[in-house]
């Protein structure tokens, strides 16, 4: 059961993330992302990340892909230039370091020692446990996380002022 | 396993059979009360056989004229997207309900029934996921209509649906504050407590500005008056102007299950969900004196009842707020989200958590 | 039965998916969505592992990586915005002022 569940979630994952390489609009692109945003968040659910699968809709899908297509929209893209993948010597190049890390990950993830497997708490991953983790133990990074988002918040606005 | 799906079928079923007849007669509530409120007769044509009943058979002409129509896809348009786009406002809007409880656990015939679609841990965190996956449907029809002022509308609508969605967060983080949980269900179950023995715990008595901020904030998304400027049916063209026929109809269905979903939200979090107040599990009760007891059966239909009847009423009072308000203007709009109702929300927030600290310690 | 090693391979590949794009592609939008998908797949090897070790720091560190893609996001599309304005193009062949 639980296999067939992630042979079906893996498959839309890839296929669709193949597609955001792959398709030729911009727009569409950015809807292979979703689709695949959205599968990845389907992967934590099942991974007893119930929090992570949440915040990455909302995050991920619901605001950080809002963004492209707003920055899409604006410039109305499409109609100027037809998006191209490289080709010739550099695409070759490019072609061979990316399977050889895609072929190196994969090697060392299907092998690599592990630690055996613990036995999850039924809250893992839940709400409670992860603010609990995250207020406490890191405490200092989210405030930082915090201001890092403050300076982008400004920096983008600032950068669209002087434009 | 098999009777688990059919449970769970028969929930389905009955959630959303309710949600789209709502949906329907809203319609129709929409265009009796405006014409009640403007001092008109309102839709009262429509008959079978005669048979008018206040023009109840108004939604059923609409339907019939809608699907009839010609259906008309711009030829400059994205034919994909532009048909993928309202059957995403409507199915955004729909995902909702299925975590939001219309009711107490059901114990029948040695079953432990709980009355929600999904018993998800994320609970009102789903909704909000929804909420702002809703925001596609507004940008892809506006920018598959190959039209430049649908375009301007969705951007519009976009920002708007964005800007509130910080506002409608932040409030719900007070509730979750006050009942300790994010569950709707466990939410809905804390509101049986009483303050003092006698008032009912719900959200608004625990939470007054935040149920304000929240309902205002929920109003905004709906993209309904004060806040309609995404759509503004007679004078700014909206994202959805390039569409015509079924599709048409399915942006309007989009909306009214948003507002039921808005109501029904707003019922679990801030008014006591499907709680009836003196009335549990045990029976009808008057604190500290007696109790009736009430078969459990008859309890869980009246717990119910309830919760249509809070929904509806919260749908009616969204109607009579859009026909009570006049419209926003766009400058004014956002300055209301982010200079007055965010800068509330984060005062809610502290407000509530200082409250809740000094009243536990 | 799934292990951890068929969710590292997801994550992995779609990694992998990711710097392939970030290779082949030329519009500056796509290769930041590339991007995405590769701290995507980091973050599914992390959640994997996280479950196997049954500890939080590694949900920790996706939401973390979610913050940082935010930022990345927002600042890297403004950026974009401002080059389109100047040069008219989100070829990055074609940005080549700083090359030498």
């Amino acid at each position: 059961m639980e296999l067939i569940q992630f042979y079906i979630v893996a498959a839309i994952t890839i296929s669709s993330a193949v597609s955001v390489i792959m398709q030729g609009r911009v727009m569409y692109s950015i809807l292979s992302l979703i689709v695949t945003l959205l599968s990845v968040a389907w992967i934590y659910a099942i991974l007893n990340a119930s929090f992570l699968a949440v915040v990455q809709v909302i995050l991920y899908a619901g605001a950080i892909v809002v963004l492209f297509v707003f920055a899409v929209m604006m410039l109305r893209y499409e109609e100027i230039e037809p998006q191209r993948m490289r080709t010739g010597l550099i695409g070759c190049l490019g072609l061979l370091v990316a399977l050889f890390f895609i072929f190196e990950l994969i090697l060392s993830s299907a092998t690599g020692p592990f630690v055996e497997e613990a036995t999850l708490s039924a809250d893992f991953g839940s709400i409670k446990s992860v603010g609990a983790i995250l207020y406490t133990q890191y405490l200092v990074p989210l405030e930082l996380a915090s201001i890092l988002l403050l300076v982008a918040v400004v920096g983008a606005a600032l950068f669209s002022k002087r434009g | 396993m098999f009777i688990d799906v059919a449970i769970t079928l028969l929930k389905i079923a009955f959630v959303f059979g309710l949600v789209l007849n709502i949906a329907g007669i809203l319609g129709w509530a929409e265009r009796k009360q405006s014409a009640v409120m403007q001092d008109r007769i309102g839709a009262n044509r429509a008959d079978i056989l005669g048979l008018r009943l206040f023009g109840l058979f108004h939604p059923i002409a609409d339907i019939v004229k809608v699907i009839t129509k010609e259906d008309w896809i711009p030829p400059g348009g994205d034919k994909f997207l532009h048909t993928l786009a309202p059957f995403l406002a409507l199915f955004t809007a729909l995902a909702v309900f299925a975590v939001i409880p219309f009711g107490d656990t059901l114990h029948i015939a040695g079953r432990d029934i709980p009355l929600v679609i999904a018993d998800l841990n994320v609970g009102i965190l789903f909704v909000i996921a929804f909420g702002s996956l809703g925001i596609y449907s507004v940008v892809l029809a506006g920018w598959s209509s190959d039209n430049k002022y649908s375009l301007l509308g969705s951007m519009r609508a976009a920002a708007q649906v964005i800007s509130y969605e910080l506002a409608l967060a932040l409030s719900v983080v007070g509730v979750i504050m006050a009942y300790g949980s994010v569950e709707l269900d466990d939410i809905a179950r804390a509101q049986g407590q009483y303050v003092l023995g006698i008032i009912p715990y719900w959200g608004v008595i625990a939470q007054p500005l935040g149920f304000l901020i929240f309902f205002a904030a929920a109003m905004a998304e709906t993209k309904r008056t004060p806040f309609d400027l995404p759509e503004c049916e007679s004078e700014i063209i909206g994202y959805f102007t390039e569409y015509s026929g079924f599709k048409f109809l399915a942006f309007w269905m989009g909306e009214f299950i948003e507002v039921i979903a808005v109501a029904g939200v707003v019922t679990t979090l801030y008014f006591g969900g499907w709680q009836v107040p003196f009335i549990d599990s045990q029976g009808f009760f008057v604190p500290g004196l007696f109790t009736i007891p009430l078969p459990h059966l008859l309890v869980v239909v009246i717990q119910v009842t309830a919760f249509i009847l809070k929904v509806c009423f919260f749908c009616w009072f969204m109607l009579l707020v859009r026909w009570t308000l006049p419209r926003f203007r766009y400058d004014q709009l956002m300055g209301f989200g982010w200079k007055f109702l965010l800068p509330l929300a984060f005062l809610n927030v502290i407000l509530s958590g200082v409250i809740f600290m000094s009243f536990e310690g | 039965m799934v292990t951890t090693s068929h969710y590292l391979i997801l994550g992995s590949a779609l990694f992998g998916i990711g710097v392939l794009g970030f290779l082949m592609k030329r519009n500056v939008i796509v290769l930041l969505m590339c991007v995405e998908l590769m701290i995507n797949g980091a973050g599914v090897s992390f959640v994997a592992l996280c479950r196997q070790t049954g500890s939080l720091e590694g949900q920790v560190f996706v939401l973390f990586a979610m913050v940082i893609a935010a930022v990345e996001i927002a600042v890297g599309l403004s950026l974009i915005l401002l080059i389109f304005r100047n040069r008219a193009t989100l070829d990055v062949d074609k940005l080549e002022v700083l090359k030498w």
